[in-house]
């Protein structure tokens, strides 16, 4: 898979985010999207998922076709996005709520008059398995915290089973524990298929994008970007331009990572 | 409760109350004379009575309660708001004022469904071309939209009241509150009935994801705009259709589809037809509770659906477990 994104990046309300962003995610790779409060992180993961407003300044393609103009169950068979913040309003069970995601590939079939919601049992036990949500199954999903819901919507993504995962900051609400399971989770779903699969997600922190992505975009929120490997673009000296803070270098296993100076 | 079993349930709902509503009435007949005058053994007064005035009384209203509660359970989902009903887009008061006026000005039969429907037709157009002017559809808009226009339409109403004279002004409020005496002719509300339901239903699962916003709908693979367009103008349809055949019968539109799904039925695709089912025949026996509770007197049904529904909405919120 590629996706190939070209162009400038303005806000919803027109302010110019970047004024030449150029973006080659490619399988195998995993990325981390930093950035200040307000440049642009969510706006550019909602173009890359084809939900913006057809903005004719910014071009995103997959595999060398328009995302904005894809067909909505294709397209979601090949990017998912986990949002930020979710106006859902949901009755039901944890379950349903994961089964959902599969909506792009199940279809009708005559022997399934009722559709996808039966669809693929085993493969909704797994994705739930994988965000340790088996014992939650049966309960309410508006009867889960903020941490347990962070964890159904990405079970819910992973249901989706797109080749390309966008996630708008996916360790916020989560303790530590759940912090490293997703990172893990997917990392390891890029590098056990590293032709089909890839990750943006949108960090905050500067200790987990050196030691578990591979490439590094930045929007400075002033018209700039920098894209590249990782290890290239989270040097100390960027970063604290970046965010306007002074950073401390804290070293784990040969691979630094920062946490602000006091 | 189980859907299917629910479905079950409430198509046995249907046949009790089809029974109910073809054996009784003003004219009291005996169980005996209506079982053969429905096998059509006898041609007498009772098969006169039940084949010609009470079944299609009956069928209008199992029509018109199942397009009202089909449309309210298609507007909560899509305006994604507990509070609205069949009538959010303004669709009654456009209809109320139509027909009022034609009360007004002596106009009766063909011409008052035809002045009704221009009423529901001009609110809905001005309340979509408010809120979807420009590229953001805002729902809040909509909601706000429709309920402003429907208190200047009620105001307008009022107004008609007042300047009527007196005999004309209990037709009017029999109107106002939803009355079937009128309803005869149920043939294009059941069409009606069946495309809104077999679009609605063709819908029903992009309309389960719609509920969780238009971003995540369409990540997940919904094509939101058509969806949302083809369940807007069914749903408008589907209470234009129904206000035309009996006026504005409140609550069931609101009602029905709040109690299935307080019964745990939140898939649409079961939770449709249940509420075309329970609708239907919740009308059919309001209005057979209308036609005889009084008699010879008729009632406007509009008075039994609030009678019956509220204590039943209350007692079910009571009891469940989720505020």
């Amino acid at each position: 898979m590629r996706l190939h994104c070209e162009g400038a990046l303005y806000s919803p309300d027109a302010r110019l985010l970047c004024r030449q962003l150029r973006l080659q995610v490619e399988a195998g790779q995993v990325w981390a999207l930093m950035g200040p409060n307000g440049s642009g992180k969510s706006t550019l993961l909602y173009a890359l998922a084809g939900l913006g407003a057809d903005s004719p300044a910014l071009k995103v393609n997959f595999q060398g076709e328009a995302v904005a103009s894809m067909e909505p169950k294709k397209r979601a068979s090949l990017i998912g996005i986990l949002l930020q913040q979710e106006e859902a309003i949901f009755w039901g069970s944890v379950a349903e709520y994961v089964m959902m995601g599969a909506y792009a590939q199940a279809s009708w079939q005559w022997n399934r008059p009722w559709g996808w919601w039966r669809a693929d049992e085993s493969r909704l036990q797994a994705a739930m398995a994988s965000m340790e949500l088996l014992n939650d199954a049966k309960r309410s999903y508006d009867s889960l915290s903020g941490g347990q819901r962070q964890r159904v919507r990405m079970a819910q993504l992973i249901m989706q089973q797109p080749s390309l995962m966008l996630l708008d900051e996916p360790l916020q609400h989560l303790d530590i524990h759940h912090q490293r399971q997703l990172l893990e989770f997917v990392t390891k779903r890029v590098s056990q298929h590293p032709k089909d699969h890839a990750v943006v997600m949108v960090l905050h922190d500067l200790i987990w994008p050196t030691r578990v992505c591979t490439h590094a975009l930045l929007l400075d929120g002033l018209g700039g970007a920098y894209a590249g490997l990782a290890s290239d673009v989270l040097t100390q000296p960027r970063l604290e331009r970046l965010f306007d803070c002074s950073l401390q270098p804290v070293s784990e296993k040969f691979k630094a990572g920062y946490v602000p100076a006091i | 409760m189980r859907p299917p079993i629910l479905l079950v349930l409430s198509a046995g709902l249907v046949l009790i109350s089809v029974i109910l509503g073809l054996s009784l009435g003003s004219a009291s007949l005996g169980g005996i004379e209506v079982f053969s005058a429905l096998l059509g053994q006898t041609k007498g007064l009772a098969f006169e009575i039940i084949w010609k005035l009470r079944a299609p009384r009956v069928i209008s209203a199992f029509a018109c309660g199942g397009l009202l509660a089909l449309s309210g359970a298609l507007l909560q989902a899509l305006l994604r708001n507990a509070l609205a009903d069949s009538y959010i887009l303004g669709v009654s008061g456009g209809a109320a004022l139509g027909s009022l006026l034609a009360i007004f000005f002596g106009l009766g039969g063909i011409l008052m469904h035809l002045t009704s429907l221009l009423g529901a037709l001009g609110a809905i157009a001005m309340v979509f071309l408010i809120s979807f002017r420009q590229a953001g559809w805002n729902m809040d808009r909509l909601i706000l939209c429709g309920v402003v226009l429907s208190s200047g339409l009620s105001a307008l109403c009022s107004l008609i009241l007042v300047l009527a004279p007196g005999i004309q002004v209990k037709g009017m409020l029999f109107w106002l509150m939803g009355d079937l005496s009128y309803a005869d002719q149920p043939g294009l509300a059941f069409v009606v009935l069946l495309f809104v339901f077999g679009l609605s239903m063709s819908l029903s699962s992009p309309l389960d994801l719609m509920g969780l916003g238009e971003a995540k709908a369409r990540s997940l693979g919904v094509r939101w705009r058509g969806a949302q367009i083809g369940l807007f103008l069914a749903a408008a349809f589907a209470t234009v259709a129904a206000v035309i055949l009996g006026g504005a019968i409140g609550f069931v539109g609101l009602m029905v589809p709040h109690a299935i799904r307080l019964m745990g039925v939140r898939h649409h695709r079961f939770l449709l037809p249940v509420a075309v089912l329970i609708g239907g025949s919740f009308l059919v026996i309001a209005d057979t509770g209308a036609r005889t509770v009084w008699a010879p007197q008729q009632l406007p049904v509009g008075v039994f659906t609030a009678l019956m529904g509220v204590p039943f909405m209350l007692w079910l919120l009571m009891r469940s477990k989720r505020a």
